[in-house]
């Protein structure tokens, strides 16, 4: 359908998927981890409607709806993360996320 | 046949609510300076038993309106308390209330007088400053008892049986602040706990011999209807050494609850407690659970006929036990100047009394002494106690006597369980019930006649020694200073109530079982039979299949049943009774002038102080002595070889939990990616099947640790 | 299982977020001292009316996306019970240290809301809705401290950790979604060819719940969550996030073991239920079995030992929560036998969380302002100066150790019978020296917490409420022993519920008690 095959599409999320998964390993900047967080829920988003697209009827349509639901959540989850982020920023004065390791053993 | 009693559970279920919120009033005023509010610490107290008492009468007379032959049982399941179950070998294990003839009678007096003496303690501790602590342990006590007879499995006995021994090591060290309190009561948890492991093993084997044909269980009314079951009885035969072993070491816990000779030391070191105790745990119920687990299997005793220590059966062998320590307290009774460590003494004796009655299969008239004991015990005990209090924590005798005017009602009472345990006739229950065990003696065969001699000449030596108490305390000139004379006052009208009740109970109680009736019955109506025979004809459902059973072993001709009538029933009174005269003239003799051997102050040491010194040195010697020296060797020998050890193992510790929380990073990148790495470990080896997952998924620990190293040291 | 309608069995959970929304609604009109006064009770009131009627809540599914049976009745009213522990804990602590506002009292009751939701849920969408709404609650209220910089850092590591997990999971459900065209647990693969792609999601949203319940090597966030929150919510999260988390991982597990056992219609599964395998289902998921036990296995030795070494008491229980974990996880592994039964599983959970809530809840009476005697010299002695707190937390943690007559007792040797019975007998052995291990912290607790008194008595709020809900908690930490079988027990009626077309089996061996015969009897 549309000349777009169902595969490239799972396999964009995969990549996209895996790249969010490195900037959360690899960046310090607080914030670059909340972006990296929403890379992966938005990976996952993209896979939710390409698999609707691959089946049909009723089971299309829950690929439709979760992803509504997935961007209400992520957008609490942001909520509470910038939040978090000015309490941080309140105490220590950076945005690196390596300062924040006091908590030993 | 079972019958169900919806109130069943709440016998033992209100003396656990009284403990519960007498121990909450404990712990919640344990900051405040006036200490919880002593009446309604006392109102709980009192009526939580009393309330019990009560509903364990209306089972009674529930039970006692079912006339059908056969053992009926009011029952109550409560729950399934879970299953055990291994390959080949399943068994569930239920918790249930059983109320049957022997529970009603254990439970009357245990209820009954139990309440009593909850009553005496309001007078007694009143002014402690742990009143509510200690009327909540003995709620909880009675709480316990009460599990320990109305169970209808020995798994629940063993935890009445647990909690009494928990509570009586909470009230003999009530006074904490005393070590050598504390030492006692560790003392009598320790010696329990010994015995409690020959209950626990006695109860396995017991419940593997059943198993052997698929009937395993450990309920009262199965083990009872498999031992009479005739089906079973080739399977008996050939597994009589078991059950023989499994008597002697359910016994053996027995001998622990009931301070039997072996393990008898703890019991008149536990004087140490508040005087209620003793007359409640230590004279009165606790130390007669062995006595009751006797007669609650007593199938199990009765069909244990090999021999199984030194060519002598199980019953046997509880025979000799009783007997020797039967003698062994009464001759200690003799020598001790403390007059609750006389009582102790005597309760040890007269427990000897009941196990002999027990030995010979007489488990009703051991029963009955139970009975009759828990009476003039209470009320010996009761009435020391008011001395005690009277004379404001003396209770050497060396400084008492001529209290008999000082103490009216006390000493009228006192009076009468005297006449009752040395075994005056008529007003005395304990005659009745001695009496009766004397005679089941003289009846056995071959060398039982000669312990009932023996039996006899103790009742002579409990005779001189009780009436010495007497004498030293009561019917001797003073040898209190003036002072002290001047403050003796007679106890508080608290006190003196449920003494009057118990005394007066230990004047009549004995009518129950009257086969010598002196000619009553005949006055009231014209019956045939000789006597009374109300308390065994009730006991009758439950041990009468034992007894009846053992009859036949011992007569297999039929000979001697149903012998009694006539001039030879009133033979043994007669002994006793004379025996009880002579010891108390030879008491009258020595002790009328208050005259006591040894110091005259000061502590006694040694033998004659204490009678449980041979057993301390038997212990010493056999048990104490040789963990020294093994303790000894290892603290000169292995000791450099165990330190290393020790320390090796304690360092190995250190050193794992240095070495796993060091996986714990403290920076979010690496405790991110040491997670990471076990995400792609898992899904690997979660995934990819066979060989090639467990090269992968040590591939990724390989990873995962490398990646630590570097973390931790660069 | 039945269709049930929709009101009566979200009562309970109306009215615990009813609760919530009225408490934050009049949080912002109370005077400061008042809030503490009043909303804790408002809670609790809700709390506990939501408990009744959850006893009575009736078992069926909802539209195949909620679904209620005994197990989880008992875990949704083990969280009510842990929830009201928290709230009267909270009470304590916030009026001792005038904390300035009553939204924590929202939060957890949110946070109970979000869990009781993932205990009933059956579907994918559904869970993942409830553990957000459970774990964004969770996230506020260990960052509630919020000038305290430890309490931050907790609160960053575990949100930023959480949120991957999250995504984790979300991406497992959308592969497993791909694979079999549903959202709802308990779906087959389309065809052979997405088998390998549902397995995929199975795995990682495996792994996002196990995240959850702090199961090595996903852990890391437990100690310091654990730490920075104040010490009544970190009973709270301890309980709740255990209980919803292992009730997820439950129904994932049974469904996937139906599934890769090839039952054809997937119906709602009742968590009580005995799910029957065959030979294929075995082999597909020996791995699975095997990765249990090792991160069983892992957890517990890494948990027991890391905790030894603590000082800290919110950090022994956080290495301890990784030491249960681990008990819970080798209560997943699959039988010899056809029978996957979870009953142990089940009353682990249900002890453990009441324990938990309880032991820290009565540990703030203890721990004074701003709970500053968290470590064991702190503690010292606090037992005497509070006996009846002292009590309580001490018949707690010897529950969590796992000591008779408690029913933390109960829970292990359940679980170590059914390991027996498996034939696992080396690990059960392995598992009972870890507990041994186990017993030497909570016991180095007890002790410190009996010691001769070192330093004044804390200082607590209100005790009333919580005295009350402890004293409660305490008594069912005892008595609860005396009903394994409500939770062990088959449910007959769940089992044939099942909605799977395989021959159910005998009524007799169904109403057989635990685990273990069913699985002896098949040998």
């Amino acid at each position: 359908m549309n000349g777009i095959d169902p595969t490239n599409v799972q396999v964009l999320a995969a990549v996209l998927f895996a790249l969010g998964v490195a900037v959360v390993l690899t960046r310090r900047n607080v914030f670059l981890l909340l972006m990296g967080v929403e890379l992966m829920l938005n990976a996952v988003n993209l896979s939710f409607v390409g698999f609707s697209r691959e089946l049909s009827g009723n089971e299309s349509l829950w690929g439709q709806m979760t992803p509504l639901f997935i961007i209400a959540i992520a957008a609490a989850e942001a909520c509470v993360g910038l939040a978090m982020v000015i309490c941080i920023v309140r105490g220590r004065d950076t945005l690196d996320s390596d300062a924040f390791a006091d908590m030993k053993e | 046949m079972k019958l169900t009693f919806e109130l069943l559970w709440l016998i033992p279920f209100l003396p656990l609510l009284g403990a519960i919120l007498n121990g909450a009033l404990s712990l919640g005023s344990a900051s405040s300076k006036r200490g919880p509010a002593r009446g309604l610490v006392a109102l709980l107290a009192v009526l939580a038993p009393g309330a019990s008492f009560v509903i364990t009468v209306l089972a009674t007379c529930k039970l006692a309106s079912h006339t059908e032959p056969g053992n009926t049982a009011l029952v109550q399941p409560l729950w399934d308390w879970f299953a055990v179950a291994v390959p080949g070998f399943s068994f569930k294990l239920s918790a249930g209330l059983m109320f049957d003839h022997l529970t009603a009678m254990m439970l009357l007096f245990v209820t009954g007088i139990g309440t009593l003496i909850h009553l005496y303690s309001v007078g007694y501790m009143w002014e402690d400053r742990g009143f509510a602590r200690f009327m909540a342990y003995m709620n909880f006590f009675m709480f316990s008892m009460i599990v320990l007879v109305i169970g209808d499995s020995l798994p629940m006995t063993f935890v009445g049986w647990e909690g009494v021994g928990l509570c009586s090591y909470l009230l003999i060290g009530f006074w904490h602040q005393n070590n050598e309190y504390n030492d006692a009561a560790r003392k009598a948890f320790i010696v329990n706990r010994i015995g409690d492991l020959g209950f626990l093993l006695g109860a396995f084997m017991l419940f593997q011999v059943m198993s052997s044909n698929g009937q395993g269980s450990l309920n009262y009314r199965d083990i009872s209807s498999w031992f009479q079951n005739f089906a079973n009885a080739d399977l008996i035969t050939s597994h009589l050494g078991q059950i023989g072993a499994a008597g002697l070491l359910i016994f053996f816990g027995c001998t622990g609850k009931s301070a039997q000779i072996p393990l008898v030391t703890w019991l008149p070191d536990a004087m140490a407690g508040p005087t209620p105790v003793s007359a409640l745990i230590h004279a009165a119920t606790m130390v007669t659970s062995g006595v009751y687990l006797l007669a609650r299997l007593c199938d199990l005793y009765a069909h244990a006929t090999a021999p199984v220590l030194a060519g002598l059966t199980v019953s046997q062998v509880i025979l000799l036990i009783g007997c020797i320590t039967a003698v062994w307290g009464a001759i200690a009774g003799l020598l001790q100047v403390d007059i609750k460590k006389a009582l102790a003494y005597s309760t040890v004796s007269q427990l000897g009394y009941m196990f002999m009655a027990a030995g010979v299969g007489a488990y009703d008239v051991a029963l009955f002494h139970v009975f009759t004991h828990a009476f003039f015990k209470a009320t010996l005990f009761l009435g020391a106690g008011s001395v005690i209090h009277g004379l404001h924590h003396e209770q050497d005798m060396r400084r008492m006597g001529g209290l008999t005017k000082l103490m009216p009602i006390t000493h009228l009472w006192m009076f009468w369980a005297w006449f009752s345990i040395i075994g005056l006739p008529i007003l005395g229950s304990g005659s009745f019930s001695k009496d009766l065990i004397l005679d089941r003696l003289f009846d056995g065969a071959s060398w039982t006649p000669i312990v009932g001699g023996v039996a006899l000449a103790t009742a002579l030596v409990t005779a001189i020694y009780m009436s010495r108490v007497m004498y030293l305390t009561f019917w001797s000139p003073s040898r209190m200073s003036a002072e002290t004379r001047a403050g003796v006052h007679e106890s508080p009208l608290i006190m003196l109530i449920p003494i009057s009740i118990l005394g007066f109970g230990s004047m009549v109680v004995g009518w129950l079982w009257a086969p010598a009736d002196f000619g009553v019955s005949h006055l009231v109506d014209n019956k045939s039979q000789h006597g009374i025979h109300f308390f065994n004809d009730w006991l009758a459902p439950v041990l009468g299949s034992a007894e009846h059973f053992t009859h036949q072993l011992l007569h297999p001709k039929g000979e001697g049943a149903a012998a009694e009538g006539g001039l030879s029933l009133y033979a043994m009174p007669a002994l006793g009774s004379l025996a009880a005269l002579i010891g108390w003239l030879i008491a009258r003799a020595i002790w009328r002038g208050g005259r006591v051997q040894g110091p005259a102050e000061g502590e006694i040491t040694g033998f004659s102080a204490s009678w449980t010194w041979f057993f301390d040195r038997v212990y010493r010697v056999t048990v104490v002595i040789p963990v020294q020296v093994v303790a000894w060797i290892l603290a000169w020998v292995v000791d450099a070889a165990i330190g290393g050890v020790v320390a090796g193992i304690a360092a190995l510790a250190r050193f794992m939990g240095d070495g796993y929380t060091s996986v714990q990073r403290p920076r979010l990148r690496s405790s991110l990616a040491l997670s990471m790495a076990g995400v792609a470990t898992l899904v690997a080896v979660l995934l990819l099947q066979g060989a090639f997952a467990w090269v992968v998924g040590l591939l990724g620990a390989g990873v995962a640790v490398l990646f630590l190293l570097l973390e931790l040291f660069f | 299982m039945p269709p049930v309608d929709l009101f009566p069995l979200f009562l309970p959970l109306t009215l615990v977020i009813a609760g919530a929304l009225i408490v934050l609604g009049f949080e912002p009109f109370l005077q400061r001292a008042s809030k503490h006064r009043l909303l804790p009770w408002l809670a609790a009131i809700l709390l506990v009316a939501a408990g009744a009627v959850q006893a009575g809540a009736p078992t069926g599914s909802l539209h195949g996306i909620f679904a209620m049976d005994t197990p989880r009745l008992w875990m949704c009213e083990a969280i009510i019970i842990s929830t009201l522990i928290a709230i009267g804990g909270l009470q304590m602590s916030l009026a001792r240290d005038d904390y300035p506002g009553g939204e924590a009292y929202s939060l957890s009751l949110f946070g109970a809301a979000g869990a009781m939701l993932m205990v009933m849920a059956v579907d994918t969408l559904a869970l993942f809705v409830a553990l957000e709404l459970m774990s964004l609650s969770i996230y506020a209220l260990v960052g509630m401290r919020r000038n305290r910089r430890e309490s931050n850092e907790a609160l960053f590591k575990y949100f930023v950790m959480g949120a991957v997990f999250s995504a984790i999971f979300l991406y497992g459900a959308a592969l497993s979604y791909g694979a079999t065209g549903s959202t709802a647990f308990g779906h087959p693969w389309r065809d052979e060819a997405h088998r390998g792609l549902f397995l995929f999601g199975q795995v990682l949203m495996l792994i996002g719940l196990l995240f959850k319940v702090g199961v090595v090597p996903f852990h890391f966030w437990t100690a310091d969550a654990y730490t920075g929150a104040p010490v009544a919510v970190t009973g709270f999260m301890g309980a709740v996030v255990k209980v919803g988390g292992f009730a997820a991982i439950g129904t994932l597990w049974l469904n996937l073991a139906a599934v890769a056992s090839g039952m054809p219609i997937p119906g709602v599964l009742d968590l009580g239920a005995a799910v029957t395998l065959n030979q294929t289902g075995k082999d597909l998921l020996a791995h699975y079995n095997l990765a249990f036990l090792v991160l069983g296995l892992l957890s517990l030795v890494l948990g027991n030992f890391s905790a030894l070494k603590q000082t800290s008491i919110r950090r022994i229980i956080a290495f301890s929560s990784i030491s249960h974990a681990g008990y819970m996880l080798l209560a997943l592994a699959l039988p010899i036998g056809e029978k996957l039964q979870l009953g142990s599983l089940w009353f682990y959970v249900v002890g453990y969380a009441i324990a938990t809530a309880g032991a820290l809840s009565a540990f703030t009476a203890l721990a004074g302002k701003e709970d500053i005697n968290d470590n064991l010299s702190g503690i010292a002695g606090q037992g005497r100066a509070r006996p009846f707190y002292g009590l309580l937390l001490t018949i707690f943690l010897v529950s969590i150790a796992g000591v008779p007559p408690t029913v933390g007792f109960l829970g292990k040797y359940l679980i170590f019978q059914d390991l027996v019975v498996r034939g696992d007998v080396k690990i059960a052995i392995f598992a009972m020296i870890m507990a041994v291990v186990g017993a030497a912290y909570y016991f180095r607790t007890l002790v410190a917490v009996w010691a001769a008194p070192s330093c004044e008595p804390a200082k607590a709020g209100p005790p009333v409420l919580s005295g009350w809900v402890l004293a409660g908690a305490a008594v069912l930490t005892l008595v609860l022993i005396g009903w394994p079988n409500a939770l062990i027990r088959p449910d007959p009626a769940g089992a044939a519920n099942l909605g799977l077309s395989a021959p159910a089996a005998p009524a007799a061996e169904q109403a057989v008690l635990p685990t273990g015969l069913a699985t002896a009897a098949t040998r």
